[in-house]
């Protein structure tokens, strides 16, 4: 009778796209169907990596803080954002935790427009693994 | 003329649903046309809000997102605290009332009022059975009333999952239905327990702890290895004491009352019927006044005298104790 899922994307959707008013300044937009595939991307990774989450928190979280990276321009918006979500929420299972939300995204966005210079397969399978190693070694 | 004014209802046929009594009442509102299906939609925005201010809060605001089966259980904790308001009104109608003010926040936090004033009222409860409980040295029942209820009381979560029935309970009761959860589980055992030890506290004690030693031996067990319910094992004596004309509280049975039973119950036209009287000679007898409960645990030990009678093993249920009173 009540979806848990249904009620969580209405409101996910709501607060994504009151983004806009932020990205705009930075010749980002997102449409009611990019927030889709955002939601959608949150949804699989969360359920790939036995997560839950109410309200669209860490989306609009990375939203505001790669709004003024270097690497992303409007054409791969989405693209990114959903990589970054799906990094974002391998590296919060894989880290035990250890980090809140705004350590892990302010390090992932240190990386990306950093040393990663805009490549997210770098950013995963290197300068982010490289911390993973070094919390596995310490639990 | 007398005029009597009578309060109509308009919820007398409505049963709440133990394990989801709020969405209970959504659902007969919803089928009465008393509320239509936005407001539901509504009341469920409201319960998903507050259980993602609980996880924010829950990780200290470290985290919007944790692991699926702590995110099930958060959701389920603020159910489980609107349900504990709505079962907290004695009038069905006051709380339909009240649940269509749809002030699904106010409810959440009337319900965490009730339910840790009802745990502060358990706390009571479970000093009396730490002073009343029985002088016997069998692990689940000392364990559970221990370290075991002791561990629910230090761990309950009255904040973030107060739907989980925390601590270790490994003693069985006379009669438990298992429908509740969390707190109301808890508050069910302690105050059935503090009920079957009442009523064991009308033996004597030291006949009490005889019978049981003997029932624990039969089955090659040391008494303090048994997991079965004590009261269950003295009933089945008293059963066998009125079967015979005794008194109720006599616990003895020798070989040759074994034996009379036998030949009691075998050649009776309705051995049920005589066992049946028998029990509820004994509860009238000991605890009139919980004729009702433990009428419920009745049935199942009705079909284990029968199954001991037709395969001719009555000695499995009652115990011999060798000496005649």
């Amino acid at each position: 009778m009540f979806s848990l899922e249904l009620l969580s994307q209405k409101l996910a959707l709501e607060e994504i796209l009151e983004s806009n008013d932020r990205s705009g300044l930075y010749g980002l937009k997102l449409t009611s169907e990019d927030a889709l595939v955002l939601i959608e991307a949150r949804n699989q990774a969360l359920i790939s990596h036995g997560r839950i989450e109410v309200g669209s928190a860490t989306i609009g979280k990375i939203i505001e803080a790669f709004l003024d990276s270097p690497y992303i321009q409007q054409a791969d918006y989405v693209e990114i954002l959903d990589d970054l979500i799906e990094t974002f929420y391998y590296m919060k299972n894989e880290m035990f935790e250890v980090l809140s939300d705004d350590e892990l995204i302010e390090l992932m966005v240190k990386y990306y427009n950093g040393k990663s210079g805009g490549s997210i397969e770098l950013l995963r399978d290197r300068d982010l693994d490289k911390v993973l190693r070094h919390i596995h070694n310490k639990f | 003329m007398t005029h009597i004014l009578m309060k109509k209802s308009n919820y007398t046929a409505f049963i709440p649903n133990v394990e989801k009594w709020t969405f209970s009442m959504l659902e007969y509102g919803l089928q009465k046309g008393s509320i239509d299906a936005s407001q539901v939609e509504q009341v469920q925005i409201d319960i998903m809000k507050l259980m993602s201010d609980n996880l924010l809060r829950y990780t200290k605001g470290k985290s919007a997102s944790v692991k699926t089966d702590v995110g099930i259980d958060l959701y389920n904790g603020v159910v489980y605290t609107i349900d504990a308001y709505f079962r907290s009104f004695n009038d069905i109608d006051d709380a339909f009332e009240k649940l269509m003010t749809f002030n699904v926040s106010s409810f959440y936090h009337e319900g965490k009022n009730y339910l840790k004033k009802k745990f502060t009222q358990l706390e009571l409860s479970y000093k009396y059975l730490k002073s009343m409980h029985l002088g016997i040295a069998i692990d689940a029942y000392t364990d559970t009333i221990y370290p075991g209820l002791e561990l629910f009381f230090k761990t309950y979560d009255c904040e973030y999952m107060p739907n989980i029935t925390s601590g270790m309970i490994d003693y069985p009761l006379f009669y438990d239905p298992m429908k509740e959860i969390g707190l109301w589980y808890c508050e069910y055992y302690i105050k059935t327990l503090n009920l079957e030890n009442d009523f064991c506290h009308h033996y004597d004690e030291h006949d009490l702890v005889l019978v049981v030693t003997l029932y624990a031996n039969h089955y090659d067990m040391a008494p303090e290895d048994l997991i079965n319910n004590i009261t269950e094992i003295l009933i089945k004596q008293s059963i066998a004491s009125v079967s015979l004309g005794r008194a109720v509280r006599s616990l003895r049975l020798s070989h040759e009352d074994m034996l009379a039973l036998y030949v009691l119950f075998s050649t009776h036209d309705n051995p049920e019927s005589v066992f049946t009287d028998a029990f509820y000679k004994t509860i009238e007898r000991l605890m009139p006044s919980e004729k009702n409960y433990f009428s419920k645990g009745f049935p199942p030990l009705l079909t284990q005298f029968r199954v001991a009678l037709n395969s001719g093993n009555l000695s499995h249920f009652f115990t011999v104790t060798n000496a005649t009173v």
